[in-house]
């Protein structure tokens, strides 16, 4: 899948076709892909509708969820007040957190008290329900939302960067040979270390990853 | 209670007062410290003379069984700032001395030069010797002596080297649960002012001593049980951060494009995540450390953590957001181990960590090292151990270091470091770094819970003055929370929970017999605020030390390109009250 449109004034890379890598892991393995999902991973989706159908309507999460647990959010950096109307467009960078303590994390809550305070960086853009298209945005997952949603990302499949999941893999690969169960790439069966052992080429996988 | 005034420049030695609170009865904390500052030190002696002072209070519920009540106030003038000072901490000495019957300790005078005390402090008395063998220790070496030498049940106050050196970075350090000089009341020198003064370490032991008692036990029970069940259903204090410390901040800060980086040139770290709380949290697990663990008895939230090397042999407590900031992404710095022993030889040394991870960004800025060379960094801390002609500048503060190496672009407001919030990003927060008594402070304005409190009546958010408003009731609700001695995380969950903070006034009036309000409570930051202000009017200060320096209003931010446009008439109408 290509993306050569431009979007919020940066151009989305051309990508070749994800290849797609499958595990099944314990659960304790599940931390290490914490800082692939802190840097963030596209997912494919409707694009041009708000945040909240974006997150509830086309990837199941509760809206209750969204309202209460989710406290900080960022679209490209600025940050959300109203996740209704705010519209996310293809190729956005969406943060989720929970709420932050301190100052700083008042003031960066979503609608909040002290929202006056980064009025600079509050989300001024889109408000307004564009046509919707398939696209694809990238995802970053902080604290809660993390160890929450991450899993079910992961289990759902993200596209990341192929040598940045090697790298996690390798650096922890003794534990991934012990608590590794199916390894799936392409639909073919491999070993754990055959998988290491090849050649995984540039540009993104599709990783998905499932817990035994 | 009473104070314990020494008077450390006596004839013929310390001389130990204990007096009755007389008119400081009833204060606690920041309200203690910065009334004895304000009304016994001249505004403008220097900060490291016969004539200033070094007060150290326990909040108003230490020593007793309220949760999070162990913070402890230490004030002065400083020797960075050269204005008021109060400097919090955690660590077990709140409530030890507490327990021991002061309200504070009041070290006066000045010995003659080269002389060093210990002093013990027990149920039985005070004593103070002079020890020439704890010149120089670092903290660590110096707490272990300590131990050999009185047991280990006792809390220890002291400094490292770089009080001793005087340096205007100088912390003031506090043993924690595990007898470890982890905590420090950091900011503003502190522990340049206790070197002056004398006295290495206040090794405290209350054997043989309980709680405080309430005037209305069964009161206090209940309150407490109120509030610690508020903390711990929040999900900021009963989860995000006992599961991954006040770290937990930086990818939200770094998100928001505040995170400063290089010495505030951009907004953000590519490094972040491998640096943030989350990644510290798996870190430390998979060490065998803790990332979940309390700085002092009593704390429910446990923020706190311990921090393994890479062979799981202790290395240091969790390093704080700030810390892990100043040390990592403001010098670019993204290997956690490296900023993890920076942040114990900071302890080992006595030094503000902000201070220094600041210091070593301009000191990077000027060519001393390069940015994200860790080593190099190392290197630099070490000089300000071992008292070199260069470590004797770095001690003394990113001010200093700019103007020996004529750097222009140095992040400090009345010569203090600021924190790891740009204020180009989060303007709301550049308006406390400007206006604040202490100088550029987070901590400042961090009691998020003015609604609740009601300071300043009601604030339109949306309008542009808003910030200026907001920023006037945080530091006072600030003001006010430092003043119960309670720990300021406390903030969020009083913020949102109104039952959570009545129980906090229910706490207060249940051990004294009292009747406060929230209005009590606002009133006493105020006058608080207003004696800080008086003091450093006093000092020398005027409006123009309300300022950001310039180049924040200059030079764009990245990613969002954005300079501080707060102006100065706006800034001048926070103290209009």
């Amino acid at each position: 899948m290509t993306h050569p449109e431009k979007s919020h004034g940066r151009t989305i890379p051309e990508r070749t076709s994800p290849r797609h890598i499958s595990l099944t892991v314990k659960a304790g393995l599940i931390p290490a892909f914490s800082q692939l999902l802190q840097n963030g991973f596209w997912i494919k989706g409707y694009v041009g509708c708000s945040v909240k159908s974006f997150l509830c309507e086309q990837f199941g999460l509760a809206p209750e969820y969204l309202e209460k647990r989710i406290q900080t959010i960022f679209l490209d950096g600025d940050v959300v007040d109203d996740v209704e109307k705010t519209v996310i467009e293809d190729g956005a960078t969406l943060s989720l957190s929970a709420a932050m303590p301190g100052l700083a994390g008042a003031v960066l809550r979503k609608g909040g008290y002290y929202a006056a305070m980064r009025d600079q960086i509050s989300f001024k853009g889109e408000t307004t329900s564009a046509s919707m298209q398939s696209g694809k945005i990238l995802v970053k997952l902080f604290n809660m939302p993390l160890q929450e949603l991450g899993p079910v990302f992961l289990e759902h499949g993200i596209q990341v960067e192929s040598n940045k999941v090697k790298d996690v893999l390798k650096a922890r690969a003794d534990d991934f040979e012990r608590g590794c169960g199916e390894v799936l790439a392409d639909g073919r069966k491999f070993e754990f270390k055959q998988l290491l052992e090849m050649d995984w080429g540039g540009g993104d996988i599709f990783l998905q990853v499932k817990i035994v | 209670m009473n104070i314990l005034r020494i008077d450390m420049g006596a004839s013929g030695g310390p001389k130990v007062s204990v007096v009755p609170s007389g008119e400081y009865a009833g204060l606690g904390g920041r309200a203690l410290t910065s009334s004895v500052i304000s009304k016994e030190v001249p505004p403008l002696c220097h900060p490291l003379s016969e004539d200033n002072k070094l007060v150290i209070a326990p909040g108003l519920l230490s020593g007793t069984s309220a949760a999070q009540s162990g913070r402890i106030s230490v004030g002065c003038k400083s020797p960075l700032t050269g204005g008021i000072k109060e400097s919090n901490s955690g660590g077990q000495a709140s409530q030890v001395l507490a327990r021991l019957g002061y309200q504070a300790i009041i070290l006066e005078g000045k010995p003659k030069a080269g002389e060093l005390y210990k002093i013990f402090i027990n149920k039985d008395g005070v004593k103070i010797t002079p020890d020439s063998s704890l010149c120089m220790l670092g903290n660590y070496d110096l707490v272990e002596k300590m131990k050999k030498e009185y047991g280990d049940k006792i809390a220890c106050i002291s400094i490292g080297p770089a009080g001793e050196m005087k340096m205007s970075a100088a912390s003031v350090a506090f043993t924690d649960m595990e007898q470890r000089p982890t905590r420090h009341a950091g900011r503003g020198g502190p522990g340049a002012v206790m070197g002056s003064k004398g006295v290495k370490v206040i090794v405290l032991d209350d054997t043989g001593l309980s709680n405080r008692t309430a005037k209305d036990p069964e009161k206090l029970r209940t309150a407490n049980k109120t509030f610690v069940d508020g903390l711990r259903k929040h999900p900021v204090t009963g989860e995000g951060l006992p599961a991954f410390g006040t770290n937990i901040l930086a990818n939200v800060i770094n998100e928001a494009g505040a995170y400063p980086t290089n010495n505030f040139l951009v907004g953000r770290f590519p490094g972040t995540s491998k640096i943030s709380g989350e990644t510290q949290a798996e870190t430390e697990k998979a060490r065998g450390g803790i990332p979940t663990h309390g700085c002092h008895r009593g704390c429910v939230i446990q923020c706190s953590g311990v921090y393994m090397d890479k062979d799981g042999h202790y290395l240091t407590k969790q390093p704080e957001y700030e810390t892990v900031w100043a040390h990592g992404a403001n010098c670019g710095i993204d290997d956690l181990d490296a900023i993890a022993m920076m942040d114990r030889l900071d302890d080992d040394y006595g030094v503000d960590t902000i201070e220094m991870g600041a210091t070593i960004g301009v000191a990077m800025e000027a060519g001393l090292a390069k940015f994200g060379d860790a080593e190099a960094a190392i290197r630099l801390v070490k000089e300000v151990g071992k008292g070199t002609d260069l470590g004797r500048i770095l001690g003394n503060g990113a001010a200093v270091t700019g103007k020996v190496f004529g750097i222009e672009r140095v992040p400090v407001v009345k010569s203090q470091a600021m924190p790891a919030y740009d204020p180009r990003a989060v303007q709301g927060i550049g308006v406390t770094y400007a206006t604040s008594t202490m100088g550029a402070d987070h901590t400042a304005g961090y009691a998020v819970a003015t609604n609740i409190l009601k300071v300043g009546g009601y604030v339109d958010p949306l309008k542009p003055e808003g910030q200026i408003d907001l920023s006037r009731n945080l530091q006072i609700a600030t003001a006010a929370i430092d003043s119960t001695g309670m720990c300021l995380f406390i903030a969020f969950a009083v913020l949102d929970q109104p039952d959570t903070f009545q129980a906090l006034i229910d706490m207060l009036n249940a051990f004294y017999g009292l009747n406060l309000t929230a209005d009590d409570v606002v009133a006493l930051g105020k006058s608080v605020l207003k004696m800080e202000r008086d003091f450093n009017a006093r000092a020398g200060f005027t409006a123009k030390h309300d300022r950001l320096p310039e180049y924040f209003k200059k030079e764009p931010l990245p990613p969002h390109n954005v300079t501080f446009q707060v102006t100065d008439e706006d800034l001048d109408k926070v103290y209009n009250w």
